[in-house]
């Protein structure tokens, strides 16, 4: 049983990677978050960019991840949880973003992936900044 | 007291600096975020969104700050 959540921060995109399934998980739920083409910039609603920069407050984006992962692995009974964020560049198309939740069941794993963005999206010193095409 | 503050993203841009001086006479997070508003102005319209950490803890206003913290302005994030 891993029972605590695994952070990576890597520069530049996040690599495609094999997982390893820990005994006793009956879903292994996968997000990606890939940078998408089109945001939104005032007074011009079809801008489009070719990557986004991304700046961590790395010992504190660390900490706040284990944390956020580890409250929700207590709160749900979760086996485990990994993920990983990139620094740097990171093109559209590419993956920003990876977490990976182990439980036993999947309504549980479902409903920690949702509950964990949105603190990642509160409460870790991460910042990006669009590259816009010219 | 001499404090520098850590800046990211957008404060560090506005400044142009990865961290900014302020001067207080009292050294507490409430006293940070009042002298950075006052000793830097282009930071004033980032402070009601933004919150201090000290040694990479988010602190509130009340949390006294020594000579050997490490003290963050942390803006809005965007992780993800």
């Amino acid at each position: 049983m891993m029972g605590r959540t695994r952070i990576t921060i890597v520069e530049g995109a996040v690599p495609a990677g094999q997982t390893t399934t820990p005994t006793g998980a009956g879903a292994s739920l996968v997000f990606d978050g890939v940078v998408r083409e089109g945001e939104p910039r005032e007074g011009d609603a079809g801008a489009k960019i070719s990557a986004l920069d991304y700046e961590a407050y790395e010992p504190m984006a660390q900490r706040m991840i284990e944390r956020i992962g580890d409250e929700l692995i207590e709160k749900h009974g979760l086996i485990g949880m990994e993920a990983v964020h990139s620094k740097g560049r990171v093109a559209v198309g590419e993956c920003s973003f990876r977490l990976i939740v182990y439980a036993r069941h999947r309504k549980e794993a479902l409903k920690a992936m949702d509950e964990f963005i949105d603190r990642l999206k509160r409460d870790v010193p991460i910042w990006k900044k669009p590259v816009w095409k010219s | 007291m001499r404090i520098e503050v850590l800046l990211f993203g957008a404060e560090r841009e506005a400044v142009g600096s990865d961290r900014a001086v302020v001067e207080v006479s009292r050294a507490t997070c409430g006293d940070v975020r009042d002298g950075l508003g006052r000793q830097h102005p282009v930071l004033a319209k980032f402070l009601g969104a933004g919150r201090i950490a000290v040694n990479g803890e988010f602190a509130g206003a009340d949390r006294a700050i020594g000579a050997s913290d490490e003290v963050a302005l942390i803006g809005l994030v965007s992780g993800g």
